[in-house]
Formats: structure tokens, sequence, C-alpha cells
């Protein structure tokens, strides 16, 4: 097993670093599964492109978005699910 | 009048669809019978003697499109407010036009109640999405609120002739020295908008239609009334289905696709443009920023059905006024920096491009747009300095044009026009008009600091994903700086970054040098 393919745990910890400055400054003791980036003004829609550009920087392949449900899209929790199942698809590399 | 497609289709099409948003499906006749509802109300109860505007702060929702409708059915033009703006800003905007009437929807009450705190003139507030009022009544004595329950009879409603010269909406765009500019724009202006496009693209009632555009933005304007003018259908995206709106395409049926270059852009990006994904779609629209030749290739392949047109425009000239076909063999030769061209003016509409002195620059040369006809719009709100600034009379003619302050090539031998960049500060921003002198001036407001300089950061080929702004100051941020802009600005104009260095750069003429700084954002992203 690919010691750096990303679970769904993996995910979420790469995005409460990525976001850790703007999350301090909420003080949110604990960031719920369905804690959405957009909605919390954490990012705006360019910060979307940004941070799908970051996701797949970090774990190495491209992301396919379009089967992503987008009200769920800026959504801790699913996204984190999303991006590691995409992880697990036959071509990504 | 605008609304008299609109009242047509609901003669011939009733019980066919005219609207979807948000979950519902309002029929013509459904559509109709709450905006006749809404505006024999606000007739009713009119208070005082205001400007012939009814305000809508409604944002994707039934509310929002019967209010509009409603403020036509009076004879009155709307001005659209948005919730996702901050609250002093939709303030100013409400304070400086006018409005004696208003109607909100249930998500915009919260916002309501803060742009109430205030208001010098009393309003008359209706609710179509409320039971009752008197919790606002008690707290705000001086303005009059009508609830749901309140309204009066679709069949009290009686129609009302207004001139083809006066306002069908009144827009609030950015302007360069801090305070928005109130654009006013006549049922004529839109009517020759709404019968070029309708006539052009055999719009029928079988069509279906986007809508994603928030109604401060005035392409909105072009979906509602092409769409009714035919009977066709609008199919209203929310604020998230819009960062990716691949299945809502395919879902709704959508027919007729409008948005800005940059929704195709996220699209690219989120792997949404595969070969064939929309077969549906028989016309895609690309308007308000420089449209990337390699979005039109991707969009042609994953919409094989589709024509794919350009248009382009100020609001100051209504909705667009310019039109280019995208052809795949012939396009890329007349496209200019990887940017399809803007085209030619709409029959009706003159262009003139002119050098420093307002005299027509050669064929082949570059120069600023120039543009009048049926769709140049009536000049700024109660502001005649800017208007004479911007509407002009250029030497040897006899028409007022409108200064566009965009560069375009002049086309030697009927070629089209190709967009070069904008003669000044003005930037987009995923396709919103941002002067970057009005995030200035408010930076500048909120910092003390005098040396203050905005710039589009990253750049797009479409133009900028955001601001970042640059102060002269040694001292380091005052506390809650970031805070109190945001609190003026809306998200997009919103500084992203703030940078500060002791001295600015200079140019050879004393000024700051705005190449040197955007180079370290390049060096210091």
């Amino acid at each position: 097993m690919n010691p750096d393919k990303p679970t769904p745990e993996k995910v979420r910890s790469f995005l409460l670093t990525l976001y850790a400055e703007k999350l301090k400054d909420m003080g949110l003791a604990e960031v719920p599964d369905d804690f959405d980036l957009l909605s919390a003004g954490l990012i705006d829609s360019m910060g979307v492109l940004e941070m799908v550009g970051a996701l797949e920087k970090e774990f190495g392949f491209e992301l396919d978005m379009s089967g992503m449900d987008t009200e769920q899209l800026t959504m801790i929790g699913p996204l984190a699910r999303y991006v590691a199942a995409q992880a697990g698809q036959p071509g990504s590399k | 009048m605008v609304s008299r497609g609109f009242l047509k289709s609901v003669e011939a099409y009733g019980d066919r669809p005219a609207l979807e948003v948000a979950g519902t499906v309002e029929s013509y006749n459904t559509l109709f019978r709450k905006a006749a509802s809404l505006a024999a109300t606000l007739s009713h109860y009119q208070i005082g003697a205001g400007p012939p505007l009814t305000a809508v702060f409604a944002y994707r929702s039934v509310a929002a499109f019967s209010g509009v409708l409603a403020a036509l059915f009076r004879g009155h033009g709307y001005v659209p407010l948005n919730r996702t703006f901050p609250v002093e800003r939709t303030r100013a905007m409400l304070q400086r036009s006018g409005c004696r009437a208003m109607v909100v929807d249930g998500a915009s009450e919260k916002q309501l109640q803060q742009v109430l705190e205030g208001m010098e003139h009393e309003i008359l507030v209706v609710l179509p999405d409320r039971r009752e009022t008197e919790d606002l009544s008690a707290r705000w004595p001086k303005h009059r609120f009508l609830s749901n329950n309140e309204l009066l009879s679709p069949e009290q409603w009686k129609p009302v002739e207004v001139s083809l010269d006066s306002i069908a909406y009144l827009l609030f765009t950015s302007g360069s020295t801090g305070t928005p500019k109130g654009v006013m724009v006549s049922h004529r202006n839109v009517r020759h908008y709404v019968d070029f496009i309708t006539q052009r693209f055999s719009i029928t009632h079988q069509d279906r239609f986007s809508q994603t555009f928030d109604m401060t933005f005035d392409l909105s304007v072009a979906d509602m009334f092409v769409a009714w003018e035919r009977g066709a259908c609008v199919c209203c995206l929310s604020e998230k289905t819009l960062l990716n709106p691949g299945r809502f395409i395919n879902e709704s049926g959508l027919t007729v696709w409008f948005s800005v270059p940059s929704t195709a852009v996220f699209m690219k990006r989120f792997g949404s443009l595969k070969a064939g994904a929309y077969p549906n779609l028989r016309l895609s629209m690309f308007c308000g920023e420089a449209l990337p030749m390699e979005i039109v290739k991707a969009w042609a392949e994953a919409a094989p059905n589709s024509i794919i047109e350009n248009i382009y425009g100020p609001t100051e000239l209504t909705i667009a006024c310019t039109y280019y076909r995208w052809d795949p063999l012939q396009s890329p030769r007349e496209a200019e920096q990887g940017v399809v061209p803007i085209g030619v003016p709409f029959p009706g509409m003159l262009s003139l491009i002119v050098d420093d002195s307002l005299n027509e620059a050669p064929a082949g040369e570059a120069g600023e747009l120039l543009m009048t006809g049926p769709q140049l719009s009536l000049g700024y709100w109660n502001d005649p300095a800017r208007t004479a600034a911007a509407f002009v009379k250029p030497p040897g003619h006899e028409e007022v044009y409108y200064r566009t302050g965009d560069r375009v090539r002049r086309p030697a031998n009927g070629k089209p026009m190709t967009y070069l960049g904008r003669m000044d500060n003005q930037i987009k921003i995923l396709g919103h008009r941002v002067e970057l002198g009005e995030v200035e001036a408010v930076v500048r407001e909120e910092s003390g600091v005098d040396g203050v300089v905005a710039l589009g950061w990253p750049k797009t080929t479409g133009g900028a994903g955001g601001v970042e702004v640059f102060l002269e100051t040694e001292d380091p941020v005052k506390p809650g700086l970031k805070e109190q802009v945001d609190r003026r600005l809306p998200v997009y104009m919103a500084p992203r970054k703030y940078r500060f260095l002791p001295k600015f750069p200079l140019n050879a003429n004393g000024k700051y040098d705005r190449p040197a700084l955007l180079k370290i954002l390049e060096q210091t992203p």
C-alpha cells in the first residue's frame, strides 16, 4: 500500500493545517464534519480553485471534482471523503 | 415596456414554467399573480412622493423575480439590492436611490434590520415570505411593513403605461472615487437588446435559460427578459451551484447558457468540461470579462451542439452591445493575446475608436472604444458631473457617445474588434467591474494611511482573481483594519491580503510605480 495514499483523515488534517490561521482567528474549538469553508468566509470562490490546486499538489494527483455535490463542495468532511475516494480511482496518478 | 413580453407570454403560455428557483417552479400564471399582487400593494400603500423607483432586496428567490416584475408592473424602475454585499453599501444605495418602497425576501430579513438602522426617509417594506410583521412595526414605527397576509389581490392591479425613456432599472456599479455610481437604464435601452437577441437566436417557449448572475449584475436582465419575451423558462442557480454547475445544466435541461467566462474556467478546472457533457445546450453566451480562447475550445467540446458567442458591453450601454460568433477555424486567427474578439456592434449601435483627444484612431490601431445608439443609457443617477465626464460628444460628432474606458483595436477590412485591456485602473474580478480607486479610497479612509495601491491579483486571462493592497507605512497593521474594510466592500472587492512597505517605488513621473508593485506580488505571492 502506498503510504502517501490519502485517507479522509489525512485530507482533513491537511485542510485544517492549510487554513489553520483563519480557523484560529475564528476561535473554533472543534471543526465539525459539515463545517463549510465558503459559507464561513474562510475562502472565496477564487479560494476554492486555490484549494483544489493545493490538494492536488499535496497528494500528487489530478482531482476530478465533477462528481461532487456542489452543496458539499466546500464542506470539510464530505470534501475529505471525496478526495480520498478519488485517490483510489483508476486513472489517478 | 420591458414587462410587455412577459404579459404576452402569460396570455400565450400561462401554464408553462416561467421560473425555477430555490427548488420551486413558477408558471407564467402563478408568477404573474404574485407580481401583480405585489404591484397592487406597493401602489396602494405608497408613502410620500419619492422617485419612481422600487428596491428589490432579495437574492435568488421567488420574491426576487416577482419583486422585479412588480416594480415594473407599477410603472417603476427596480433597484436591485444584494444581501451578499455589506450592509453599509446596501444602505448607501437605498439612501442614494431615494426609494420609498422595497420588496424583501425571507433570507434578506436579517440584513434588512441593519439596513433600516439610520435610514432617513420612511419606507414601505413588503415581505411576501412573512405571515406577520408586528415585531418589525414595533421596532420601527416610522416605516410601514406588510406581510403576505396583507397583500392586495392580483385583480386589484391596474396596468400602468410609462414612457419608453423612463428608468427600467437603476444599477449601482463601482466608482473610482469611492462611491458607487447608479446607472439609469431605460425601457427603450432594454427593448433594443431583447429584440435583437430574441430574433437573432430564434428563442422559443421551449428554451430553458440559465440565470447565473446576481440581480446586482446587469447581465441578469438579459436572461429574464429574453426568456420571458418568448415564453421560455429561467432556471436560477444557487450561489453554491455556480461554483460547479455541470450537473445543474443537465438536470435542469438547459438549452441556453449565459455566464461570465470565469464560471467556465472553474468548470474546466473541476473536470466538468468533458467532451459531449452538455448535448442539450444549443446556445452559449459569455460576457463580462475577457474570454480566453482555451476556455471556448473546451466549452465547444463539452457542448458540441451549441453556438458560442462572446458578447461585450458595459452597464452604461445596456447588458451587451457587440457580438462575435466563435468559429473553430476562423477565430484562432482573429484572436489577440489568446483572447476571443468582441466582434461588431449590435445593429443600430455605433462604435468609434479614438485616441487621447477623442479623434478617430487609424484603422488597425488601438484606442478607446466609444459607443452610442439605442442602448446608450440615461447616465448616472443624480450625478451630472460624472455623467458629463463619461457621456461626451467627440469632435465632429452630433451624437453623445459613452466612453467605455476599454482599449480595443480598430479593425481593418471588416475584421472584428479585439479587446486589449483598460485605459485606467478598472479591473474585472469574476466578471464584476471593480475600480481599484474605490478599493484604495476605502482602505485609505479606514487605515488613515495616504499611500495605498490596490492591484488585481492573482492575474487571470479574464482579469483577476481578487484584490491585494499595498500600504505605504512602517507601522504594523492597525488592528481591525481588514474587518472595517470588509464591512464596506463586496466580497469580490475586499482585499485578500494587505502588504506594508515603508516607501513605495516611484515611476519617472513621480507617481506610484504600479508595475513595480505588481512585480513584488509576482516574486512573493
